[in-house]
Order: C-alpha cells, then structure tokens, then sequence
C-alpha cells in the first residue's frame, strides 16, 4: 500500500494534476467503432494496451535476473471494500503453505511445522521482505498486497532471488537462500483471520500505508478500533505490530488507535534498540527509501499485543 | 394494494403478536388477535433524516453539512439524488422522492424485552431505531435514534441495558437502551464543529492585476472561501477520534470491514462449565465475507474467536437455549453450519438441497457448485435455484429448530434434540415464507401468498413429533385482515420495493463477473 497521496501545500497539488495532464500522451481512438472489439492502441511512452507489460512479464517468467519494477506498476490504491476477486483460503488450514515455502513443508520427521510468523501487510513491492529475510533466516515471513500486478513483482523478484542462490558458483560470498519469504494477493482488513490462526504472528508491519486523509474515509484506514482487535487476535501475547509512515497525522492517527486498544502498549526508543524490524523498515522498504531521497520524515510506533485480560 | 408483513416477532412475556408490514407496526393480543395498537415510521424517505441534519446545519457551516446530505440522499437512490436535492419542497420533488424510495422506510427488525415491557425496532430508510414502551399494549414511543448508516440487526445485552446496532458498514455500536439526559446537550457539542477562522487570513494580492474592482472582489472571496475549506480539511485529518457521527451517547463495541449481515449474543450463566464460575457474555457476528467473529463483552476488544468454514455470506445464526455452546449458521451456502463456536469448529455441516428440492417440486435445478470456483454460481442458468437461507428459529418445546429459505413456499423442521441435527419434516405454505415467529408451540409464519386473497399470516401447531397441524381459532386471520386494511399501497410502489424488503437476502451473493475497477 503505497502513498501516493499528495503531501504537498493544497495549492501546489492541482498545479501538479495539470502537469500531468498535459504531459501525459493525449489516447484517443482512432477509428474505434462500436462494433470493434478492444483495439491496443499503440502507445510507447505509457505502456498502456500495447502489451508491453504482459509480454516481458510472461517472457522473464523462471529467470534468475531481477524483474523490472515499471512492468509492474499499478495505481496505488485499491478499494478496501470492494469484493475484488480474490482467492483466500476458508480457513487457515486451508491455505497450502507448501506452495509459498516449498523448503519447509512438509516439515522434516520429527520437528516441528514452521509456520508463518511474520506479515507485512501491504507488502508493495517487497523491499522490506527481501530485507528482512537474511536478517530472520529460519523465520517464515509473508507479504500481503492487494494489488494484483506488484504482488505478481514480488512473487517474481523472490523466485529470482531463490533461483541466484541455488546458481551460486563456488567462491562466491554465500547468498540467502530466500526460502523463508513470500507473498500473497490478499485484503488483510478482511481476510486476515482467513490467513492466520489466533496467535499466529510475532511480527507484524503496517508501513507506509494509504492515509485516506477524508475523515469520511476512516474507515478504509489500515489501522481504527475494529481492526486493532483483529490485529490483537492474530498476534500472540509479545508479538510487535509495526508501524511507519511519512504522513505526520497518520502517524498519529495509529498511534491513538493502538494505544486505546486494551491489548496493545507502545514500546519505548530504549526498547526499540537495535530492533531489526525497526532497522530495516527504516531503510530497507521502497517507500522508506524514496522518502529518504525526498528528505521527508519518517514516523514509527510499535506495538507490544499483551496478554489478555482476566474475565 | 396489500403489503405482506416483512417481519413478525411474539413477545415471549406477554405472547403479543407484533407484525411489520411496511412502515408499520402493529401489536395483537396472542391469544385472541385483537389488535392493540398501531404506529408508522415517517414514511418519505427524505423527511426524517433531513430533520436531524437541518438541525446541524444551523450550527455546523455550509461546507461540512452539505456533503452529508448528500451522502444521505445517494444512499437512498442515486438516480433520484438529484431531483430530489434541486426542489425539496415541492410536492413533486415528493412523489419523485417517494418512488425512488427502495424500502419505503420499512420496520426491519423488532424485538421485545425479556419483560415484555419495552419494545425496539429499526427502519431501514431513516436508519432509526425506535424503543417503545408497551403498557397494556399501546405503543408509546420512547425515544428515536438516528444511525449514520442502515442497521442490518439489533440485539439486547446487559440484562436489556444496552441495545447492541449492526449497521451496514460492518461496526456494532451499543446504545444504551435509555438515553441519557446528557444526551440533548452533547448533540450540541458535537454539531458544533470547527469555527473556521477566516479572519487572520493574509493574502498578497498586490502583486496580481485585476480588470476591475468586481473581479479583484471575486477572487478574494474565492480566495478566502479556499483556505477556509482547506483549513476545515486539516482540522478534520488531524482529528483522532473517529467520526461516527452518532449524536447520542454510544459505544464502539467492534468493526468488520466486511458487511454485517447478522448479529446475536450468547451468555452463558455462571453455572455452565465452559463459563468458569462468573456469567459471560459473547457477541457473534456474522458478515457477508463468509465470517463468523466471536467477540468477548464488555470485553469487546477482545476476540476469541471466528467460526470460519462458509463459502457464501452468513445471513443468520442461532444458538439453541438448550445448548448454549453450539450455533447454527446460513446463509448463501447450500448446507447449514453446526459449530462448536467457543472452538470454532465445526461440528456438522447439514444439507440443505434435498428438503428444498423437495418443496420446490424435482423440476427444480438447484444450484449445488462442484469446484471452488468462485464464478462458478454466477456461469449457471438464471433459472436455477440458488438457496439462500433468511431464518432460523428455535422451537424450545420440542428441541427443534425452523429453516426458511428465500423465495421457497416451505418451512423446514430439523430436530436437534440428540446432539445432531436432523432433518424432520416440511411445512408447505401457500406462499413463499418471509419470517416466523415462535409462540410456544404455535408457529405464526408471514407469507407472500400466491393466491392474493389468501391470508398473510398462518398459524400451525407443532406437536412432539414434529408434525403440523393447522391451528384452531383465528388470530392468524384476524392479523391479517388488520394488517390488509391498515397498510393499503400502490401496486407499482410495492413491486418496487418488494425485493429490497421481501427478498433482500439473495442479492448478497458477490457478484464476481464483474471486473474490478482498480484492474
């Protein structure tokens, strides 16, 4: 969940529509009767219908080399209410994790089943994963995102990740094997209990998220009073949610809302120390670098899910 | 023309008969069918809602009131939205506003208290839940709240304390079942929001040239106007206290981003082994993403638990009193749920395809899918059936518990005496079922008659065995002769409105031919 709302002065916004209005290449259909089907209309600069996009994504398909971002680019936002047409398991031991983690299920005799741990919820493009992966190397991690084209990146991106490391020649420094990460197509504000069991989680990140700033709009936010009860219920008693985000009122939206949820107390900077969900979110996710390159700011709050109370 | 009573409660303290048709309500006495009292929610759509804005725009400014109108009038029908805005007052503007209508404010849910004394409903046009003292069966209307958004279904908790609101847009609220006197003053407060200070606003214009005077005016005004609005706008992002726009007192019990379909509690007493000494309450949610929520109360923060194993919307659910830890849940799917819902497991999945195709005749096609494909229902012919379940009742007496299924002629009888449930017999109606209300072992059921003389209320007697038999004397006539001539509407009116408040459970199925707007 990327942001793409303007943050700029009100005035310099519209300023910017039209810029991007006129600059950008004017489609009109030459000759398009009704009776034609959907003609491609030859555009190189966008990349739009011309079939550019679908036929290097269906051409890199199985290589090792890394995907190309622009292929993939979706507008930013996706309607939280909205049926979309996504395919979620029933229930969570309904999901097929072997799928995901083919290096951990089944599991080998005798020890345990590995299960995911960790979720990024509105994983982008994957930075924070691919990241995150080295640094937690046994730890089962998965990215939600709801846009089908970048979830179909990251997918891409850690299969050619995955693939590198098993191509390693000798002699070279030792790569992750990016086993432990992957991503799924999902609405986390309403299929996250479809997911994870109760408890699931010991990890989990809200960064960069959609700062629906209408106040009409709450509700499609990532984080209000009902989903922090979800978010409660889907981490275990100790388990951090994360939050990052360059939006200043944002940052205080979620952090009111978590620190009025019984279930959720904010962790201190003595804790956060070295913290390497903190570290890497920081620097690692695509929206934490871009604002970096802007000079923007960058606002965190984590939060530690307590144990529930006596009844 | 008549209109078929949508919804039909019986008091189980003092046995009335209350019976919705339209936009009103009616209580009769159980055992003789007089009717006691009668009483009609506002009727024009725009009128009730537009009285509670009026009220803020005299105090909030004319930027935050309008877009709340309008909200409200596009909700009701966009298609008349705006004829309806352009000329509010004149009776023309009615009659288009009137005929735009969807459910023509029509009585959606009615509950009675455990003592019988207070009654409650909700009207889905005005979005208002309204308490009404009984006393001798007169309704006396207690107090009307006016909810943001449509209330899907009502529950009591708090020994009939708090009044628990499902709306549309998937939160509970609580209401406490008296307002509270500080309630007339914090409508003030809160619809008196941000004085937008125009006043210290600067603007360099010295270095602008206008032509004249006018426009220099024009633009200052447009100006000012801007940086109010913008002002107005920061103000509101930087509020951290959702905005509910409740102007009562309320408390957020929980949210699903998903639509709230149907709502109910379970408390189990202190004395039940899974209560662990103290009483508790639960509050179970069921929405139309096929979720079940078990959410803890008061605790509502915390959530023990979801009942997940549908595959369509979960319209209704009901937990046995003579077995408090189980639930039974419908809905879009073909089978009904048996849950362990302190578990979230499932305990029997009961079908549901035999006793239908049996009422509906073997013609019949009914949908039954065969691969999880989620297009699979929509690829079928029109002409087969998809069920739907709309209700679920239980019959104490005899352990059983009753099925209806939309736009099926029949009610189902499933025994659950013996741990499982088991289907036990049909009652055929002459028209398609539409709600049922339990009164010992006598069964009101309100129907949609094909035969439009045909009474709209049947009353049938179960006995231990599970057979019907039509029962003696006449309420269920006299009900229904009362409801015929008190609720007299247009034919074109009723066709319109009929499957948004006779028939609205079949529409929740997701429609997925429909390509999503981001792709």
């Amino acid at each position: 969940m990327d942001s793409a709302m303007p943050d700029a002065s009100p005035s310099g916004s519209p300023v910017a529509k039209k810029l991007k209005l006129a600059s950008a290449p004017t489609i009109e259909a030459p000759a398009v009767g009704p009776t034609t089907t959907t003609v491609a209309v030859p555009n190189a600069s966008s990349g739009i219908r011309t079939g550019e996009k679908a036929q290097y994504r269906e051409a890199r398909k199985g290589k090792a080399e890394l995907p190309k971002k622009k292929y993939y680019r979706q507008r930013a936002h996706a309607n939280p209410f909205s049926d979309h047409n996504l395919d979620y398991p029933v229930h969570p031991e309904a999901q097929d994790w072997s799928v995901h983690y083919p290096a951990y299920f089944p599991a080998a005799e005798g020890s345990t089943q590995a299960k995911v741990e960790v979720a990024d919820i509105g994983c982008g493009f994957g930075g924070l994963l691919v990241a995150l992966a080295p640094k937690l190397p046994n730890t089962l991690m998965l990215g939600l995102e709801i846009r089908t084209q970048v979830t179909e990146y990251v997918s891409e991106r850690i299969s050619a990740l995955r693939l590198q490391a098993t191509e390693q020649k000798e002699g070279e420094e030792k790569m992750h094997h990016y086993n432990n990460i992957s991503v799924l197509r999902a609405n986390a504000m309403k299929f996250a209990p479809n997911l994870f069991e109760r408890g699931q989680l010991s990890k989990m990140f809200l960064c960069f998220p959609d700062p629906h700033f209408k106040a009409r709009k709450h509700k499609a936010r990532i984080v209000s009073p009902g989903l922090c009860a979800e978010y409660a219920y889907i981490l275990r008693p100790g388990g951090i949610a994360y939050t990052i985000t360059d939006v200043e009122d944002l940052h205080n939206w979620m952090t009111h809302h978590f620190s009025e949820h019984p279930l959720f107390e904010r962790l201190t900077e003595e804790e956060l120390e070295g913290d390497v969900g903190v570290e890497t979110m920081l620097d690692e996710t695509e929206e934490g670098k871009k604002v970096t390159r802007n000079k923007g700011s960058k606002w965190i709050s984590c939060f530690r899910r307590k144990e529930d109370p006596e009844w | 023309m008549r209109h078929p009573i949508q919804r039909l409660h019986v008091c189980a303290a003092t046995a009335r008969v209350y019976a919705a048709a339209s936009n009103t309500l009616h209580v009769f006495d159980g055992s003789t069918g007089a009717l006691l009292s009668s009483w009609s929610a506002s009727k024009s759509t725009g009128a009730a809602p537009t009285t509670s804005v009026a009220a803020d725009t005299q105090e909030g400014n004319d930027a935050e009131t309008n877009p709340k109108k309008k909200r409200k009038v596009q909700e009701i029908d966009a298609a008349h939205a705006k004829s309806a805005v352009k000329d509010n007052k004149s009776d023309k503007s009615r009659a288009s506003l009137f005929s735009g209508t969807t459910t023509n404010n029509a009585v959606s849910k009615i509950l009675t208290t455990a003592d019988g004394k207070y009654a409650v409903i909700a009207t889905s046009e005005d979005k208002n839940v309204t308490v009404f003292s009984t006393q001798d069966g007169k309704l006396e209307v207690v107090s009307s709240r006016t909810l943001p958004k449509r209330i899907v279904d009502l529950a009591l908790v708090d020994k009939d304390n708090t009044i628990l609101c499902a709306d549309k847009f998937g939160d509970v609220f609580g209401l406490p079942f008296f307002p509270p006197a500080s309630d007339s003053e914090s409508t003030e407060q809160t619809t008196g929001p941000s004085e937008v200070a125009t006043d210290n606003f600067k603007m360099d214009i010295d270095d602008k040239t206008f032509e004249s005077e006018e426009q220099k005016q024009r633009y200052i005004e447009k100006q000012k106007a801007h940086a109010a609005r913008e002002k107005a706008a920061a103000e509101r992002r930087k509020r951290l206290q959702v905005e509910y726009n409740i102007p009562f007192a309320h408390d957020f019990i929980l949210g699903h981003v998903s639509m709230l379909l149907c709502l109910s509690t379970v408390t189990l007493p202190a004395d039940h082994p899974e209560a662990a000494g103290k009483e508790k309450t639960w509050v179970l949610t069921g929405d139309r993403d096929e979720h079940i929520r078990v959410t803890r109360y008061p605790q509502s923060y915390v959530i023990d638990g979801f009942c997940l194993g549908h595959t369509q919307f979960v319209k209704t659910m009901l937990t046995p009193s003579w077995n408090l830890t189980s639930l039974i849940s419908g809905g879009g799917d073909e089978f009904l749920l048996v849950w362990n819902w302190r578990q979230g497991k499932v305990l029997q999945k009961v079908d549901l395809v035999a006793p239908v195709q049996g009422a509906l005749g073997a013609e019949t096609k009914i949908f039954v899918p065969k691969t999880g494909d989620k297009h699979e229902a929509e690829q079928v012919d029109e002409s087969v059936f998809k069920i739907a379940v709309s209700g679920l009742w239980e019959v104490p007496t005899v352990k059983g518990v009753l099925v209806a299924v939309e736009s099926v002629p029949a009610l189902f009888l499933f025994s659950y005496a013996s741990g499982s449930l088991e289907y036990t017999s049909t009652l055929a109606l002459t028209g398609n079922v539409l709600d049922v209300a339990v009164k010992q072992n006598n069964i009101f059921v309100s129907v949609d008659p094909v035969d439009k003389a045909a009474p709209l209320v049947e009353e049938h007697m179960l006995d231990q065995a599970g057979q019907w038999t039509p029962a003696e004397g006449d309420v269920a006539a006299t009900v229904s002769g009362a409801v015929v001539k008190a609720v007299d509407l247009d034919e074109a009116l009723i066709a319109a409105i009929t499957p948004n408040v006779l028939y609205p459970v079949k529409s929740l199925r997701k429609e997925y031919g429909i390509r999503d707007r981001e792709e």
